[in-house]
């Protein structure tokens, strides 16, 4: 897979630390935001972890909201700008992350997955604190279920619904693994799913791996919506109210990228103070 | 929480314009299906054409109601 940004992902010279994070931290201050030596020390870490892991090269966005504005939390941290987001609605933005108002706020990262990305090699990550609205949110994703919109979502309830959370990934009829709440019980910190093939589909939480579906895919990345961070209420959703300390959108990983890549971003979460884990 | 009420009006000349750079304002309903946008929406509005939302009423903020479902499915 190309990804056009890849061939950037050099060392810079001299012990100036990573080309793409001083890059990335440089459109984060350009854009409003603030760092000191703490979040920058953390962004290099998280770039070069991701390298050395294999996987930077295999991340088609991510956002690690740092810089404390909205202008900084937006950017798509490979510096790929056709994936910075765009907002609606209310946010509050701070150090400690992005938190969408549960009233009216969702925001598109204009990544559309039938054009993007790769079929049986694809998962979404997402980084939570918080609570959640009564009812369904979907913290991360399409945000819609039906035929036509085969790539759903990360749908996660809280105090209303039946508590469960839903992980879609294609189709959500076979590929779709539900946890009860007596599993998720706070809702927060890395959760995610990837698959890395037709017949393995994967729900990690925390760095662990919680289940695996081996049901083959029969759905397609058909949808006519972007991948959502999150997605608006509607269509049985109400809006999200979760903050969001990091998200991402990624090729379907091994087992051992995945683990490799929570551990990098739990690492970077915990330099920051905000982790929940 | 409180949110700032709209006419239908003002949430026809709100949709699809930007607060502030890459931020759109996203009129909604509330349960008495008045129009509103948050708080955060009318404070962080930086564009003069668009200054007239810090002048609007808030009211208590009042979730609308959706039918509850049962788990999504395809």
């Amino acid at each position: 897979m190309f990804h056009p940004f890849g061939f950037m992902s050099t060392q810079a010279g001299g012990g100036g630390g990573d080309a793409d994070a001083t890059a990335y931290l440089s459109a984060v201050t350009t854009a409003g935001g603030s760092t000191d030596a703490t979040i920058d020390g953390a962004v290099d870490t998280l770039f070069t972890s991701l390298k050395s892991a294999g996987v930077y090269s295999k991340i088609y966005a991510f956002y690690p909201y740092i810089g404390g504005t909205a202008g900084s939390h937006i950017i798509n941290a490979n510096l790929n700008t056709s994936y910075d987001q765009v907002r609606s609605g209310g946010w509050t933005d701070n150090s400690s992350g992005a938190l969408p108002n549960g009233i009216n706020a969702w925001s598109d990262t204009q990544l559309l997955p039938s054009s993007a990305l790769t079929k049986n090699n694809t998962a979404l990550w997402t980084y939570l604190s918080g609570s959640g609205q009564s009812g369904y949110e979907a913290d991360l994703g399409t945000g819609t279920y039906n035929t036509t919109d085969q790539f759903t979502a990360l749908i996660l309830a809280e105090t209303g619904g039946d508590q469960s959370s839903y992980f879609y990934a294609y189709d959500g009829g076979t590929s779709r693994i539900s946890l009860n709440n007596l599993i998720f019980t706070d809702h927060q910190g890395l959760v995610g799913w990837n698959r890395p093939s037709a017949n393995v589909f994967n729900v990690w939480l925390k760095g662990n791996k919680l289940a695996t579906d081996t049901n083959a895919t029969t759905g397609e990345l058909n949808t006519t919506t972007n991948i959502l961070v999150p997605a608006p209420g509607g269509n049985g959703l109400v809006y999200a109210s979760r903050k969001h300390l990091f998200d991402a959108i990624t090729e379907g990983f091994s087992d051992t990228e995945a683990t490799d890549f929570q551990t990098a971003i739990n690492t970077f979460q915990t330099t920051l103070g905000r982790n929940t884990y | 929480m409180k949110a700032g009420l709209l006419t239908v009006t003002q949430k026809d000349e709100l949709v699809g314009q930007e607060f502030a750079l890459d931020s759109h304002y996203n009129p909604v309903q509330d349960c008495n299906d008045k129009w509103i946008i948050s708080t955060q929406e009318i404070e962080q509005t930086v564009y003069p054409t668009f200054y007239w939302v810090k002048s609007i009423p808030l009211i208590d903020y009042c979730p609308k109601i959706y039918p509850p479902i049962n788990p999504p499915l395809v």
